[in-house]
């Protein structure tokens, strides 16, 4: 699904077939971020980090579904599931799952992809997601 | 030194939802409660720190200037949930450094009325619920270690039951709470039901607190409750680091500021009777029995199974019935902490009292980013 990311900093949507998260890498010892940060956070490095594009797919390390939607939800009002999602270079983020809320499991291969956040004229804007990665799980 | 800095006096306004009083008049309100315990006047007040999280800008001068027009320092001080151990911790700081006699702590907020939204409305942040990080921790507690709803169920029960015999609790259920009720309360985020996390409500809270040899002057011949540490950390990097969106932050930030407030005092937490801790939601009592030192990771079902934090128990949690059931409105909720803890050391907390209670710890966490820990003792 294509559109107008929520966030351009956080959302690379520049491939129509692959969304790509906008993180940051040590320039020193390695360690990635999520999102894009200019510092590395450990406070024994503080060096400079690089932007780059994370990884697409990931474990899930925790979830939840909420099927009464309160306090804080500006701008979904149904049922849904969130979750956090380890990254192969470390790099844990939390977001939006989509999915059947009876098969999602701690553990479960899952994948990148959009969700519509809002309509803007002609525009669906979209944040990121994930979802159960078939694929990846069979392979 | 630390010794040197003493409550002197605590006042609230009850928590819950009062539509016709002003956010102001319950800090007005909290505020004359402290002096009047304390048996001082506003003239005898050194300094104000204000804590709000949705007030108006000038909001704390303008709460001050109720009290009277007194020159004195007023300023606003905000920590998110944290925001009234923070004024707490600022008025020790300003007394405990020699630059005041005394100072009037006051926390104030009706969180019913905030905006519900955190971070701006066109943002990835937005589009998040902040409860459902809190039931995320608990789905990967039960995961690791077989926690039960029927097990967070109970923590939320006897916090329930702790409101019921606090007067200033948001939340005085006119029956004894049972852990079936709670489990069959709505589901807000799995596993947790309603009953399992704080109301949205208003309220206030205010400590006078000064240097202890004027206890003695203002209050004789009561026990004086003093200051044996104030601790406040941010977050330090560690794996897994969530920095998007409402974050329930690293476990470990409790468990460093515990130790420093520890060290501070010379204590354990063997040493440690009471304790109020920030229970928004069920889960974090249970991660905290363990975080603050009381039993080795993985081991906080233990407490709870026998029955060990209820207030007749070894290691009573949340005597005023934390923020589940007393309420946390934002500003004032850790200056309710220091309200209660400071009753029981008295052996002022009636049918909540601890017998014997001497020391007490306060703990709040702010938004995942900041962690305030207290002692208490007399
Ligand atoms: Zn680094």
């Amino acid at each position: 699904m294509a559109g107008i990311p929520i966030e351009s900093w956080i959302i690379d949507l520049a491939d129509l077939q692959q969304p790509r998260l906008i993180g940051g890498r040590c320039t020193a010892c390695g360690e990635y971020y999520f999102p894009m940060r200019h510092h590395c956070a450990k406070a024994e490095c503080l060096a400079p980090c690089e932007e780059v594009r994370l990884s697409t797919r990931g474990v899930l390390y925790t979830w939840t579904y909420v099927p009464n939607p309160r306090w804080g939800k500006a701008q979904v009002d149904k049922p849904y599931l969130v979750g956090q999602v380890d990254l192969p270079e470390g790099t844990r983020i939390q977001g939006i799952l989509e999915g059947d809320p009876q098969k999602i499991e701690i553990g479960m291969q899952m994948r990148l992809a959009t969700t519509p956040i809002e309509q803007k004229g002609e525009d669906t804007v979209v944040s990121y997601c994930f979802v159960p990665d078939e694929e990846g799980a069979a392979s | 030194m630390s010794d040197e800095v003493a409550v002197l006096g605590v006042g609230m306004h009850r928590f819950g939802i009062f539509p016709n009083v002003r956010a102001e008049e319950m800090a007005r309100i909290a505020a004359e409660e402290a002096l009047k315990d304390a048996n001082m006047s506003f003239r005898d007040i050194d300094a104000v720190y204000v804590g709000f999280i949705g007030g108006s800008m000038m909001g704390a001068p303008k709460v001050a200037k109720e009290l009277g027009l007194t020159g004195v320092p007023v300023q606003h001080i905000e920590n998110a949930s944290a925001t009234g151990s923070t004024t707490f911790r600022e008025a020790y700081l300003g007394i405990s450094g020699g630059h005041y006699k005394t100072a009037l702590c006051i926390g104030f907020d009706k969180m019913e009325e905030m905006p519900p939204v955190i971070g701006s409305v066109h943002s990835v942040e937005s589009t998040l619920l902040p409860a459902a990080f809190f039931a995320m921790w608990a789905k990967r507690r039960m995961y690791d270690y077989g926690t039960t709803p029927q097990q967070l169920a109970w923590i939320a029960a006897k916090n329930w039951n702790n409101g019921a015999l606090n007067p200033y609790a948001h939340r005085q259920p006119d029956h004894t709470i049972s852990i079936d009720e709670v489990l069959h309360s709505y589901m807000v985020a799995e596993p947790f039901t309603a009953m399992m996390g704080a109301p949205v409500g208003g309220g206030a809270a205010a400590a006078v607190i000064g240097r202890k040899e004027l206890a003695g002057k203002y209050t004789p011949g009561r026990k004086v409750v003093t200051v044996a540490a104030s601790a406040l950390q941010s977050e330090t990097y560690q794996p897994g680091h969530v920095f998007l969106g409402p974050v329930i932050g690293p476990s470990q930030m409790t468990a460093d500021t515990a130790k420093e407030a520890y060290e501070q005092a010379g204590i354990g937490p063997e040493d440690v009777d009471i304790v109020e801790v920030h229970d928004a939601w069920a889960i974090e009592e249970l991660e905290y029995y363990e975080l603050l030192g009381f039993v080795p990771r993985g081991e906080g079902e233990r407490l709870i199974d026998e029955e060990a934090t209820t207030i007749h128990g070894r290691l009573p949690f949340n005597t005023d019935g934390g923020l589940i059931a007393r309420g946390h409105p934002g500003g004032p909720t850790g200056l309710a902490q220091i309200h209660e803890i400071t009753l029981q050391l008295r052996g002022e907390a009636g049918p909540r009292q601890v017998e014997g209670a001497k020391v007490g710890l306060a703990h709040m966490v702010g938004a995942g980013s900041v962690c305030c820990v207290h002692l208490l003792k007399v």
